[in-house]
C-alpha cells in the first residue's frame, strides 16, 4: 500500500469556482496531486470534462458533488447516488447519506465548524451531529490556514468526541478550492493509503480509514499488534498494540514549511500521551485503548509549536 | 423566440432556507432555453446592522468568537444569495450555485452553462426553484424570464 497526495473538496465554474474544469486539473497537477474530487456545489456539470482531462494529463479525478444544503454541507464522491440535495432536510439527512453509501458513493462532513449564516450560509452544519455521524469521513482541517483558529480547533474536538463514542470517520482535509492560487496559503494535504491511483481504489482506501491529513509532513505509521502489523484505519483485536511512526519532509509542501518536528502525541478515548520525534527518526510508543487510537505530530512552524498532521484512528474491535 | 415565463417573484426572510418553486409550460418543438435571473438588492449596506448579525450568529453557532471585529468589518456588506435550479419532466437538470445577481442561461440538447445538464427540452411542466441560502435584507425582487427557442 502506498500513500497518494489527494485533494478532495474542489470547485469549478460550473458552481462558484474561478476555474474551469480544465484549469482546475492542470493546477492540481502542478500541486503535485495524485488525484482529486470534483465536489461543485448541488452540481456533476463539470465531471465529465474533468474526469477527461484528467485522463489525458494523468490525474486521477473522481466524480463527485458538495451537497450545499441550508443546514450543513457534504462532500459526495464516487459519483454514484442518485440523491438531490434539495429533498435533504434535518429530519431524513440521516437516510440520504445511507442511500449514496449503499449506491457507493463516499459521504464526508465538510467543514463543519466553519461560520454559516450570515457569511457563508449552509456551511456551519447545523445537522443534529448524531443525525450524520454514519458519514464516512470528517473534515478535520479545510480551506486556508486549516490548523489555525477556532473552527479547525473545534473540528478536531468533535471528531475526536465522535470516535470515542464508537463512531467510524476517516479524516480528511478539504482545501475547498475555489481559486486559481499558484501557491495555496498554508495548504494541507489528505493522503490516501490505496492499492493503486485510480479513482476506485483511491475511494477504498478512504473508506478503510487509511488516511492522515498533513502540512509539509510525510507519515509512515502503523500498529503492531499479537506479532501482525496494521494499517491506518485498522481494528485491532489485541489489547497490547504498539504504535511504529516515522516522519519525513514533504518535498511537494512550497509556503512556510515546518523547520522541526517537536512530538508525537498518541490520543485515544483514554487521554493522550507525547513523545519526542524528529525528521527521519523511527519511535515506537506503546497504545493503550479501547475504541481509538490516533497520532497528532507536532512541529515548529511560523516559529511557533504547530500540529502538523493527523493520523486517522486505529479502532479496537474485531478477533485479530 | 417564445416568451414562457416573465415574473417578478418577492422573497422576504421567513423565506429564508426555504425553496420556492415556479412552474411553466414547454411548447412542443422547443430546442432550447434561455433563463435570466436577476435579483435585487445584492447587498445590505447597514454597518451597524451587519456586524450585529455576524456578532450574534458566530457566537449562536461557535459559542465563542470566530473573528476579530476587524476581520467581522472586512466581511462586509453582507450579500443575499440565491441558488437556481431546474427540474424538467423527466427529472432534476442542474443546479447554478453562484453568487452573481445577475445570471444568464441557455441550455439544450448538447450543452447547457452555469451548472445546469445538458438536456432534451421536452414539452411539458418545468419547474424552476429558487433556493433562499441567505437573505439579508426585508425582501428580494427576483425577476424570472425564460424564453424558448424552436
Ligand atoms: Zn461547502
Ligand atoms: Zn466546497
Amino acid at each position: 500500500m502506498k500513500y497518494y497526495r489527494c485533494e478532495l473538496h474542489t470547485h469549478t465554474t460550473s458552481s462558484d469556482g474561478k476555474m474551469t474544469p480544465e484549469e482546475l486539473v492542470d493546477r492540481a497537477l502542478a500541486c503535485g496531486y495524485d488525484a482529486i474530487a470534483l465536489t461543485d456545489h448541488n452540481t456533476t456539470a463539470g465531471v465529465k470534462r474533468a474526469v477527461e482531462e484528467g485522463r489525458r494529463r494523468g490525474l486521477t479525478v473522481i466524480p463527485g458533488i458538495e451537497w450545499t444544503t441550508f443546514w450543513g454541507h457534504f462532500a459526495v464522491t464516487g459519483g454514484k447516488s442518485d440523491v438531490l440535495w434539495r429533498d435533504i432536510t434535518p429530519e431524513n439527512v440521516g437516510e440520504k447519506i445511507k442511500r449514496a453509501q449503499t449506491l457507493g458513493d463516499i459521504v464526508t462532513i465538510a467543514h463543519p465548524r466553519r461560520m454559516g449564516y450570515p457569511l457563508c450560509s449552509g456551511c456551519h452544519c447545523d445537522y443534529d451531529i448524531e443525525s450524520i455521524s454514519g458519514a464516512d469521513c470528517y473534515e478535520v482541517w479545510s480551506h486556508y490556514y486549516p490548523n489555525e483558529g477556532v473552527a479547525a480547533r473545534q473540528q478536531k474536538e468533535q471528531w475526536l468526541s465522535l470516535l470515542a463514542e464508537g463512531h467510524r470517520l476517516s479524516v480528511v482535509y478539504g482545501y475547498d478550492w475555489h481559486n486559481r492560487d499558484d501557491v495555496p496559503p498554508s495548504y494541507a494535504c489528505t493522503y490516501v493509503g490505496s492499492e493503486g491511483k485510480d479513482a476506485d481504489s483511491i475511494l477504498r482506501g478512504v473508506k478503510s480509514g487509511a488516511t492522515y491529513i498533513s502540512i509539509g509532513v510525510e507519515v509512515e505509521c502503523k500498529a503492531v499488534s499479537g506479532g501482525r502489523e496494521y494499517a491506518i484505519g485498522s481494528e485491532i483485536a489485541s489489547e497490547e498494540t504498539e504504535i511504529e511512526l516515522s516522519c519525513f519532509r514533504s518535498e511537494d509542501y512550497r509556503s512556510d514549511k515546518p523547520t522541526k518536528l517537536t512530538r508525537a502525541e498518541i490520543v485515544t478515548e483514554l487521554g493522550k500521551e507525547s513523545f519526542p520525534i524528529a525528521f527521519g527518526e523511527k519511535i515506537k510508543a506503546k497504545a493503550t485503548f479501547e475504541r481509538f487510537c490516533v497520532v497528532c505530530i507536532y512541529g515548529e512552524r511560523k516559529r511557533e509549536e504547530q500540529l502538523l498532521a493527523i493520523t486517522g484512528a486505529f479502532y479496537r474491535g474485531g478477533n485479530g | 423566440m417564445a416568451t414562457l415565463f416573465d415574473r417578478v417573484c418577492v422573497l422576504t426572510k421567513k423565506d429564508q432556507s426555504t425553496h420556492r418553486k415556479l412552474y411553466f409550460e414547454v411548447p412542443e418543438g422547443a430546442k432550447k432555453l434561455h433563463i435570466s435571473v436577476r435579483y435585487e438588492p445584492k447587498y445590505n449596506y447597514d454597518e451597524e446592522y451587519g456586524l450585529d448579525l455576524i456578532e450574534r450568529s458566530m457566537l449562536k453557532q461557535a459559542g465563542e468568537p470566530l473573528m476579530t471585529r476587524g476581520e467581522m468589518r472586512a466581511a462586509l456588506p453582507l450579500d443575499n444569495h440565491l441558488s437556481f435550479s431546474l427540474d424538467s419532466p423527466s427529472g432534476a437538470a442542474g443546479t447554478a450555485h453562484r453568487g452573481n445577481n445577475v445570471q444568464n442561461f441557455t441550455i439544450c440538447e448538447d450543452s447547457a452553462d452555469g451548472g445546469f445538464y445538458p438536456c432534451r427540452i421536452e414539452q411539458g411542466v418545468w419547474t424552476f426553484v429558487i433556493s433562499v441560502t441567505c437573505i439579508i435584507t426585508d425582501k428580494i425582487e427576483v425577476a424570472v424570464k425564460i424564453e424558448a427557442e424552436a
